[in-house]
């Protein structure tokens, strides 16, 4: 079930009507466990199991962490975290550990690279570690106690709730239990801040179905061989195009998450904040899959020691983030290899900018730097869209050699006009901020953006396909 | 905010409805990509009111440029890329106006549904919808139309006639292909496929259709695998005794462009071979008031096997 499919606005509707009828109202929670578990289940109802079970896991480790015997607290969050760990490690890295040291065609390597792939498990396991850890380090905080109930059942309903939330279960934004929890109480509808949830909502559909749908359908040609009958210029092209689609895809669930969760009363942090403008790799990962980075700053990245033991260690800390924050995304050594190529831009930029070298001074400079940043980041999309290795190479060797080949100049423009509007988005937050007279006369015709996106979804949707980072 | 966008939403509809109503009708609308081609093709075969056509072909992307025109019957081409065989049967049932005659392309039959593409037919409500609002139809859809104003009106005719197979990219391609193939369905899965062909078959042929199997010729490597042998043989196992007519692969040498495509040229080549086995079955239907068995059972030609040997040079 898509946010896109009818399905799943039939699902919305009825629980947005049954969630605000006064009578229901203090079985609001209830309500959207239901529908959670509906909309997991009609994914992937065999593995509806194996959610129940990690949030038991966590029901139980969170709250003896609280009120277990004196002592035992960091027992509790330890079990917690590694058990949720092996969950993870069990149903998405076997089949790759399997493939990469087991005999091929083994008994167990067969068993092990045909386990599926539980829908939204990195997201529900990560957000399941946070609950585990913030309750750890806030156990003595009365204000964050407070959100644990006494009574296990009760807190096994706000468990369930926390990690099985529908907007966020299956693709983020991953959501801490420090932002989450203290939000639970009953809503009201003329509390619902209805423009923020229609702009989301509006947006977040439009980057996913005519945006990212639409290039999908072009970008999906880019599978070897068959690149290598192509032009540099298509390459090149569709590679663009590809992280336009990615940015569009991920976005554009991010958005809908948003507004759904405004429509339920639930605030959940932004997830992209105009990524392609960022002028330096730190500044593109405190604006891409915002809520990711932050976590493995948060829980990962900092508890390692950060920037807090000389240069040496944080470069090592960086890059040994980058490659498991890499890793997260996929069970396939590229998303590795992806990671690494990040940390090693992240720890390069560090390195220079703390020798006062890569501090860009005139708007040419950081226009260059900027440049330099997406094209990189746009390289390093092609370890997603080609896992295996060699075929990026290919690929990279390809659009320097294929000069003389063939351009087929109509796709090329269909992905110039399906990237238009992203490029729109992001050149009207950076020179916004620099003319305050382009916001105004914005917001005096925001309407008819709104109803042009509208326009749009309805009539010129492409073929429905799920969200990339569903995979993950 | 929200009212005065919807409104705009609201009027653009209107506007645009009227425009596809007084003008929609006077350019050939194809749709942008591969993917929405193939819906275009659904919606016109779907939507079509006293349609001219008695013959389908149903079939893939190899079966897609087979020049319909050429063939025996006002043939209307239902083969999909990307799509299998069985997503045109299906559209065929859910359709429900019965062809006089259906050309089913082999190669794919056992492939499975492909038809997630096609899923939005499946909704109840949905052809209510594009009947009655056609804007919601892909053809339809603002960028289609422009694209196909700009560009479709007037397409290169003649382009990729003649252009030389590039033999380094071909051996690319076949490779991949073969690795595909090396992944084995499990029997009991292409049994089960196979016998969804023929649950979607057996009704065309009791609404009086009849069926004309035929498979596209592919590198040799693919056409004598063992895979496509088995698929082959439960073919023959589910359909061979039953009524249904079979063209073999042509005993000559056909040239393609990654190893299961063919050439333009040897497209038209093919379209003619097809066309003279179809008339002549036609013909023997005609004198006996039934069409000819299956002759040669679903197995592989085996002249055809100094094909790649050819291309590789």
């Amino acid at each position: 079930m898509l946010f896109t499919s009818p399905q799943f606005i039939l699902l919305a509707l009825i629980t947005f009507g049954l969630y605000y009828f006064p009578v229901l109202r203090r079985w609001q929670v209830l309500i959207l466990i239901i529908a959670s578990l509906t909309f997991y289940g009609y994914n992937q109802l065999n593995l509806l199991w194996l959610l129940l079970l990690s949030v038991t896991i966590n029901i139980i480790s969170s709250y003896y962490v609280v009120y277990g015997p004196p002592g035992s607290q960091k027992r509790f969050a330890t079990g917690g975290v590694v058990a949720n760990l092996a969950i993870l490690c069990f149903f998405k890295y076997s089949p790759l550990l399997a493939h990469s040291f087991l005999p091929a065609n083994s008994d167990v390597e067969v068993w092990l690279v045909t386990l599926p792939l539980p829908i939204g498990i990195s997201f529900f396991t990560f957000q399941g570690i946070s609950l585990v850890v913030d309750t750890y380090r806030n156990r003595h905080v009365a204000s964050y106690r407070s959100l644990i109930a006494r009574n296990i059942l009760k807190h096994a309903e706000t468990v369930l709730f926390f990690k099985a939330f529908f907007p966020q279960l299956v693709s983020g934004p991953i959501v801490k239990a420090h932002d989450f929890l203290p939000q639970i109480k009953t809503k009201y509808l003329h509390e619902v801040r209805w423009e923020y949830c229609f702009r989301s909502l509006v947006l977040g559909y439009f980057l996913k179905m005519v945006i990212a749908d639409n290039l999908k359908d072009h970008t999906f040609t880019i599978a070897y061989p068959y690149f290598e009958n192509m032009s540099s210029l298509t390459l090149v092209t569709l590679l663009f195009g590809y992280s336009i689609q990615i940015f569009a895809d991920f976005a554009g669930y991010s958005l809908i998450a948003l507004g759904l969760a405004g429509l339920f009363g639930y605030q959940f942090p932004i997830n992209f904040n105009f990524p392609y403008i960022s002028s330096s790799f730190s500044d593109f990962w405190r604006r891409w899959h915002i809520s990711l980075s932050s976590f493995l700053r948060e829980y990962l990245y900092i508890p390692l020691g950060g920037n807090r033991h000389g240069a040496t260690r944080t470069y090592v800390n960086l890059l040994l983030t980058m490659v498991l924050g890499g890793l997260w995304h996929g069970a396939a050594w590229s998303y590795a290899i992806w990671g690494l190529a990040h940390g090693l831009a992240l720890a390069t930029e560090r390195f220079l900018t703390d020798k006062g070298r890569l501090i860009p001074k005139s708007a040419l400079a950081k226009l260059v730097k900027g440049v330099w940043v997406f094209v990189f980041v746009t390289l390093a999309w092609l370890l997603f869209k080609l896992p295996n290795f060699s075929h990026v190479v290919a690929y990279l060797q390809a659009i320097l050699l294929n000069t003389h080949k063939p351009t087929n100049p109509i796709s090329i423009m269909l992905i110039l006009v399906y990237a238009l509007p992203v490029i729109a988005y992001h050149l009207y937050y950076l020179f916004g901020n620099y003319l305050p007279s382009i916001r105004m006369n914005w917001s005096r015709g925001e309407f008819i953006s709104y109803g042009l996106m509208l326009f749009m979804i309805i009539t010129n949707s492409g073929s429905g396909g799920t969200f990339i980072y569903f995979q993950f | 905010m929200i009212k005065k966008s919807l409104l705009s939403t609201l009027l653009l509809l209107l506007v645009y409805t009227l425009l596809i109503s007084s003008f929609g009708n006077r350019f050939t609308l194809i749709g942008q990509t591969t993917a929405q081609e193939n819906i275009v093709k659904v919606e016109d075969y779907l939507y079509q009111i006293d349609s001219p056509h008695d013959t389908i072909l149903v079939g893939s992307s190899m079966s897609e440029r087979l020049i319909t025109d050429r063939l025996p019957g006002r043939c209307y081409n239902l083969a999909m890329s990307g799509l299998s065989s069985l997503d045109g049967l299906h559209i065929i049932q859910k359709g429900e106006h019965w062809p006089r005659l259906v050309y089913v392309e082999l190669n794919t039959l056992a492939r499975g549904y492909r038809f997630g593409l096609l899923n939005q037919f499946d909704e109840p409500g949905w052809q209510f919808l594009t009947t009655y609002f056609p804007f919601l139809r892909q053809k339809y859809q603002p960028v289609a139309v422009v694209k196909s104003i700009l560009y479709d009106q007037h397409p290169e005719s003649t382009s990729g006639l003649g252009t030389p197979v590039d033999t380094a990219f071909y051996e690319k391609a076949v490779q991949e292909q073969l690795v595909a193939l090396e992944r084995i369905p499990s029997d009991s899965a292409l049994k089960a496929n196979v016998e969804l062909a023929y649950q979607y078959i057996e009704p065309l042929r009791h609404h009086g259709a009849k069926i004309i199997f035929f498979e596209m010729p592919t590198d040799p490597r693919i056409q004598n695998h063992i895979l496509t042998s088995t698929i082959r043989q439960y073919l023959h196992n589910r359909f061979g005794d039953s009524p249904y007519a079979k063209i073999d692969l042509p005993t000559g040498l056909y040239q393609t462009n990654d190893g299961v495509h063919l050439t333009q040229p040897e497209i038209i080549r093919y379209t003619a071979y097809l066309s003279q086995h179809v008339n002549h079955l036609e013909g023997a239907a005609t004198l006996s008031h039934h069409i000819a068995p299956i002759s040669s059972p679903f197995t592989p030609h085996k002249d055809s096997g100094q094909m790649g040997t050819e291309i590789a040079r």
